[in-house]
């Protein structure tokens, strides 16, 4: 299936350049507590795209992004993790979200005593990613607080100590606010549908199609995101550009994102290892060859 | 170092760090009580349904009150009890008139100006029937004055449906030991709502606030935000007997070590049908040096009641502090932010300077030893 993907062969952009080539993971061997967790792993989201990375329980995906994010509890003992040319190596968390990372928690901790609007008045406060400006006058930032809060319904989540509590459909929403908030230029989306239902499922969704421009040329768009999904329920919302089986600690298959999530719904996380090999890795390879 | 008597710009911008504005006008401050050393400076009301006066004076005009006084804490209760009644400073009688309501604060600052001053105060506080009192009280020594000692003894008399809201906040120096002797004794739905707050380093402080529950359906809150730098000692706690059907008794205390050591205690002991209690006490420990002990105990002696405690003492949970830091904030802003929100328990009326005071005790803390507990 994947040899037929059109995100495979779609020449038109041509070869990114090295400086703007978005986000390459090179071979990166990640490890927890000394047990290596991915091994030698390597993926390419260009610019401006989407992709989705599908993977069977313990595989890996949540130990991806959080590597991606600079987890201190996430080495990376091999390879490197590139965005836009600059190795991210050596970078605290801070830095990589001062460099446009930005990270939507899949079981993110309560923290006690600080409520959600002044969490996003501290975002806000330090220009969403802690870059360099004066920033927006108090007004502003309410208004900017109060107008995504009722986008995404949480208005009654702001004066609540953030995560204390929240169900699953409300701290996701609380997750995509804070995110969307932080102007950020790659988005990590850690299964943004687990433990929602339809009607919070639709407005996350939404959210998500609109923070990756995915309603824009796709020429024209500045995001990159990287969506890990185990259900594939974020597909009907967001039309992602590639999608990848991470199995055994690395890639096993890419391909168009639909595609894949269909056999894998149909053949099960098995048959993915008989795909032809992910041609974004040989890419790197060939790259790294030459 | 000012003469006692006079109240310089310098002695007025430290009662500002413990909510005490001289300057304040009548409109924010209902009244003003200052004690300087062993003597009483200044006791006036400003408004209508209030008195403040020194407690000499008071016992002089009210015959009633040499009945009242000492029979909440007991004059023999202990040896500094012992010691104030033997030689008595002054202290304020505050008093909110039967169904008088208060809506500023009234203030009292107790100040300690000499070194190795041992100052003695017998505070008696009084909401009648049907009132509402709020007071701010501010203890604190002069920057001169290291060495020195507070005895305070401070009996509340909440009358039926009164309510007296109390907002203690200490600053000490780092050799003044402190020994408030404090109990309240309140009638049936009236409500007992005690704020203390110590931020600033100091010897030791020892004290144990009980209020007595002793009319149906009364409350008593005991809050209290702490801070223990290198070299203090805290031995805190607050209890509350619900002696009455329908008492509720809340105790919430939060404790943070930057090197020092803190006893928290709490206690609610529920002795009628439908008594309710919450006692929580959280630390967090900041430094490798500092310690909390956290002795949290309930008593029932009714099958009705209801008694519940939480406590939770450890260091700032790494995984919090990971989470703001991909909301852009720096490791330090997001252990700010976190102690900021740990010690805030939704005080009203607190002086800004004691956000200040919370910043520079993050910054006393010892987060290498955080840093390498991962």
């Amino acid at each position: 299936m994947a040899s037929q993907n059109p995100w495979m062969q779609k020449p038109a952009r041509g070869e990114p350049q090295p400086s703007d080539d978005g986000l390459v993971v090179d071979s990166a061997t990640l490890a927890v507590a000394d047990r290596v967790v991915l091994r030698e792993l390597s993926l390419h989201v260009p610019l401006g795209e989407t992709h989705v990375i599908f993977g069977p329980n313990g595989a890996g995906k949540t130990t991806l992004l959080a590597g991606l994010m600079g987890m201190p509890h996430v080495k990376i003992v091999w390879g490197d993790i590139r965005w836009r040319g600059a190795s991210l190596l050596g970078f605290d968390i801070t830095e990589r979200v001062r460099r446009g990372l930005a990270m939507a928690f899949q079981r993110p901790p309560a923290v006690s005593g600080i409520t959600l609007r002044r969490l996003t008045e501290l975002i806000l406060s330090n220009n969403g990613n802690g870059n360099a400006g004066a920033p927006p006058p108090p007004e502003e930032v309410q208004q900017r607080i109060f107008t995504l809060a009722e986008r995404l319904d949480v208005l009654d989540l702001l004066d609540r100590d953030v995560n204390a509590g929240f169900s699953g459909g409300e701290t996701k929403r609380s997750e995509i606010f804070q995110v969307a908030l932080q102007n950020p230029q790659l988005v990590l989306l850690d299964e943004p549908e687990s433990g929602v239902d339809v009607v919070n499922m639709d407005r996350i969704g939404r959210m998500i199609r609109s923070l990756l421009q995915r309603d824009e040329r796709p020429g024209n768009r500045t995001v990159t995101g990287l969506i890990i999904t185990h259900s594939g329920y974020i597909l009907n919302y967001v039309n992602a550009d590639c999608g990848h089986v991470l199995a055994d600690g690395r890639i096993i298959c890419s391909g168009n994102a639909r595609d894949v999530f269909e056999h894998i719904h149909e053949h099960g996380f098995e048959a993915c290892a008989q795909c032809p090999p992910c041609q974004v890795a040989e890419r790197l390879r060939r790259r790294r060859e030459s | 170092m000012p003469q006692p008597g006079a109240i310089t710009p310098e002695i007025q911008d430290r009662m500002l760090e413990v909510g005490v504005d001289l300057s304040a006008h009548p409109q924010q401050r209902a009244g003003t009580y200052v004690h300087l050393n062993d003597r009483p400076l200044e006791a006036r009301a400003e408004v209508d349904g209030l008195e403040v006066m020194d407690i000499k004076q008071a016992l002089d005009r009210y015959e009633w009150l040499r009945d009242l006084y000492g029979t909440a804490v007991p004059r023999d209760r202990d040896e500094f009890t012992r010691a104030a009644e033997e030689e008595l400073h002054g202290g304020y009688f505050i008093r909110a008139l039967p169904g008088a309501q208060i809506t500023v604060p009234v203030q009292a600052c107790l100040y300690l100006l000499t070194e190795g001053m041992v100052q003695r105060v017998h505070n008696v506080i009084i909401a009648e029937e049907g009132s509402f009192l709020p007071i701010i009280t501010g203890c604190t020594a002069h920057f001169g004055a290291r060495r020195g000692m507070h005895i305070g003894i401070s009996e509340f008399f909440v009358r039926r449906s009164a309510t007296v809201k109390f907002i203690m906040i200490h600053a000490w120096n780092e050799e003044i030991s402190v020994r408030p002797r404090s109990a309240a004794i309140v009638e049936g739905h009236g409500a007992f709502l005690s704020d203390y707050v110590c931020l600033e380093r100091v010897r030791d402080v020892q004290m144990y606030p009980v209020a007595r529950l002793v009319g149906e359906a009364a409350t008593a809150r005991y809050r209290s935000v702490v801070a223990a730098p290198a070299e203090s000692n805290l031995d805190l706690g607050s209890g509350v007997r619900i002696e009455a059907p329908g008492g509720r008794a809340e105790i919430l205390s939060r404790n943070v070590s930057t090197g020092g050591k803190i006893i928290a205690r709490g206690r609610v002991e529920a002795l009628a049908a439908g008594a309710r209690g919450h006692l929580e006490c959280r630390g967090l420990l900041m430094s490798e040096q500092g310690q909390i002990v956290a002795i949290p105990e309930l008593t029932a002696a009714h099958p009705d009641v209801e008694l519940s405690h939480e406590a939770a003492v450890g260091k700032i949970a790494e995984e919090e502090i990971h989470y703001l830091m991909a909301r852009g904030l720096s490791r330090d802003a997001a252990i700010a932010a976190i102690v900021h929100g740990f010690l805030d328990l939704g005080i009203e009326g607190l002086p800004p300077v004691l956000q200040k005071r919370i910043d520079s005790l993050i910054a006393l803390s010892d987060t290498e030893a955080m840093e390498g507990k991962q």
